[in-house]
């Protein structure tokens, strides 16, 4: 027992003598706690939504469109854009915006939306009343369009749908019974004989009788249909959560360059007739390679195995080879860049693993992998900006999801690239 | 193999490291032929390793000058790394590569390539008997094998000048008589030596010169004869350094 209590206060010692390992061990997943709570307590809260901007443009200019904008407007989740740039919004325009990733949603309101229902509405009322056969059936139009960014995360999706639908309802409600009203105030004024029979007719109507769905809300992804691959959970989890992986190769790469000051091999080096960028571009050249096999296993087992074995929908590689070859680079190089600055600034293997690792998740959370950016409150949006994880995943997915080339994603590979630059002219200007 | 050509010469080397009252090094002034077997002997924190350290470039001097040959350190790191060696007191060797593979690293490095490092290594490993060792990692290695594969990655580039800090720290006594032997045959092939070690009758039986450092000084140097005979009632180098530097403990 003595033993033990002698083995417990020489490993406490050990502890509080290294106070930067353990202002980290304290330190980080407080940080860690704070930011992801942070980002999720949003999205939660989005679930009866975040402010999410949705561009809005209504052709019909009536009843229907005015009542889903209003209904809209009174939304706590949804925050509505008519205009972009001070320019009025077109159909185009929408779908280049939403398609892009700028916004998430767009809806348009079809034009003469309202005439169209109103007369499904009367035609309706017709068949009701007057039970006449052959009455010719009003054919939806599509009254409201809905585009989806394609990668738009699967609750966000739904909540704006679900949105969308009770406005449409709701202004379908406000128009049917205006119509419901006219109709009655018309045939009541005019002819008391068909007055009662209507009303006697009304008596008998059941709720099923009445039409459920008049004008019909579309939605769809935003985008070329020809380039743009189906979004899936595949699509989004696999490059996101690789890159999330490739950047863990931040603990044996610090690990190499603690153990190589802490052992002596460093000052050796020091004598050699090499520069100690070199040293530290063969380091990156080895770590590259293992991160570039990382990511192409990660691929493998999104195309065979996840629906082979697990029933889940297969990795589509889409046409950009070149540009997921070259974000696939760029990303593992500002993976390495990242390791080479916590190898740098450790002193110990544990503060580079612990540092490192509870950083990782940090940027990983701040990049969007557990939740979207634009669900993130105002302040932490911005921090985001600094996570060259969220480079890599705005890049992977535009890739992957958004079928995007290297014309599209080449302001992230020189942010990742760039990150890679700083941290190894860092490193090699400490250590040289 | 002396001659009297300077390999390294030092003078008023100062250093004082960032945080510290006072200077570490306060004032070194030294020469060391070519063919020179030097000892640098001193208490705990007398400065030894960092005069080394700075010989061999990796440190800043506040003042003075360092000259390997004509070259100097601080300005020309790339030139003199070349001409020396440096057998660090730590095992500075890569822990999971064999005792070969470090030998091979090391060399190539030094940009000895191909047949030539492969002659070189085996040369080593038949010197410093760790031929049936080569393959062997070093972290499975026994603290023998360990210091003379971290002296063979300090020769593979066959140096000028070889510096060692505490090459015999934790062998026993075999290893230990095999790198005597190693380096007094290296020494008279004409390799400058400069060693420092706490065992005092390693520096009288190995060095043919010696300087005791103390406090950042040198406060004595001549041949082991030479300081023993100075110093009246003094039988060995030990007594000698006791008496320079006294009795009382150090850091």
């Amino acid at each position: 027992m003595r033993k033990l209590w002698y083995n417990i206060s020489k490993e406490l010692l050990i502890l509080v003598r290294d106070l930067p390992g353990l202002a980290i061990l304290f330190f980080m997943p407080l940080l860690l706690i704070i930011v992801v709570t942070l980002t999720q307590n949003n999205a939660f809260q989005s679930v009866s939504g975040a402010n999410i901007n949705i561009l809005f443009v209504d052709h019909d200019k009536s009843n229907m469109g005015a009542l889903i904008k209003e209904s809209l407007v009174a939304s706590e989740e949804i925050n509505l854009i008519d205009q972009y740039n001070n320019k009025s919004l077109t159909d185009s325009l929408i779908s280049v915006l939403v398609a892009e990733g700028k916004f998430k949603a767009g809806v348009i309101i079809s034009e003469n939306t309202t005439n169209e229902a109103e007369l499904k509405i009367i035609s309706g009322l017709r068949k009701l009343v007057e039970g006449e056969e052959g009455i010719e059936e009003v054919v939806n139009i599509e009254g409201v369009q809905l585009l989806f960014d394609p990668v738009i995360n699967g609750v966000v999706k739904i909540s704006i749908l679900n949105a969308v639908k009770m406005a449409t309802k709701g202004a379908e409600s406000g128009l049917m019974t205006k119509v419901l009203f006219n109709q009655l105030s018309e045939v009541i004024v005019t002819d008391d004989s068909v007055s009662l029979i209507i009303l006697e007719t009304l008596q008998q109507i059941e709720i099923s009788d009445i039409p459920q769905q008049i004008v019909e809300v579309n939605d769809r992804y935003s985008g070329d249909s020809s380039k743009t691959i189906k979004p899936s959970i595949t699509q989004n989890n696999v490059p996101a959560f690789s890159l999330f992986a490739m950047f863990f190769i931040v603990i044996p790469l610090a690990g190499s360059l603690i153990a190589e000051k802490n052992e002596g091999t460093y000052d050796r080096i020091r004598t050699l007739p090499v520069s100690y960028l070199n040293i530290l571009m063969g380091k990156t050249l080895a770590y590259l390679l293992v991160c570039f096999m990382q990511f192409m296993l990660m691929v493998l087992v999104g195309i065979f195995v996840f629906p082979a074995l697990l029933g889940l929908p297969a990795l589509e590689m889409g046409d950009q080879y070149l540009a997921i070859f070259i974000a696939t680079i760029f990303s593992a190089l500002s993976a390495i860049g990242f390791g080479l600055l916590v190898g740098t600034y450790s002193s110990t293997h544990n503060q580079a693993a612990m540092f490192g690792a509870i950083l990782v998740v940090i940027m990983a959370a701040l990049g969007g992998i557990f939740m979207p950016v634009y669900m993130m409150p105002e302040n932490l949006k911005i921090v985001s900006n600094l996570s060259p994880l969220r480079w890599g995943i705005d890049t992977y997915l535009d890739i992957f999801v958004r079928g995007a080339g290297l014309v599209y994603i080449w302001k992230n590979l020189l942010l990742l690239l760039g990150f890679f630059g700083v941290s190894l002219v860092i490193a090699a200007k400490r250590f040289g | 193999m002396q001659n009297n050509k300077p390999a390294i010469v030092i003078s008023n080397l100062r250093k004082k490291y960032n945080g510290n009252d006072t200077d570490t090094l306060k004032g070194i002034d030294l020469v060391i032929n070519q063919g020179e077997f030097y000892g640098i002997l001193g208490p705990n924190a007398a400065g030894k390793t960092t005069l080394i350290s700075i010989i061999c470039g990796l440190l800043k001097i506040n003042n003075g000058q360092v000259l390997i040959g004509r070259q100097e350190t601080q300005e020309t790191k790339r030139n003199i790394q070349a001409v020396i060696g440096l057998v660090p007191q730590e095992i500075a060797l890569y822990p999971s590569l064999t005792v070969r593979e470090n030998m091979e690293y090391f060399g190539q490095m030094h940009a000895i390539y191909g047949k030539r490092l492969t002659e070189r290594i085996e040369q080593l490993l038949y010197q410093l008997q760790l031929n049936q060792h080569a393959d062997k990692r070093i972290n499975q290695c026994s603290g023998g094998i360990k210091r003379r594969t971290n002296l063979a990655a300090g020769m593979i580039h066959q140096p000028q000048i070889l510096i060692l800090d505490e090459p015999t720290v934790g062998v026993d006594a075999q290893s230990r008589n095999l790198i005597f032997e190693y380096l007094t045959e290296l020494n008279q092939e004409g390799t400058t030596i400069l060693y420092t070690t706490h065992y005092l009758s390693e520096a009288e039986e190995l060095c043919s010169l010696i300087s005791i450092i103390d406090d950042g000084i040198i406060v004595e140097n001549g041949t082991p004869k030479s300081l023993i005979g100075k110093h009246k009632g003094c039988n060995d180098l030990g007594d000698v350094f006791l008496k320079i530097t006294g009795k009382a403990l150090r850091e």
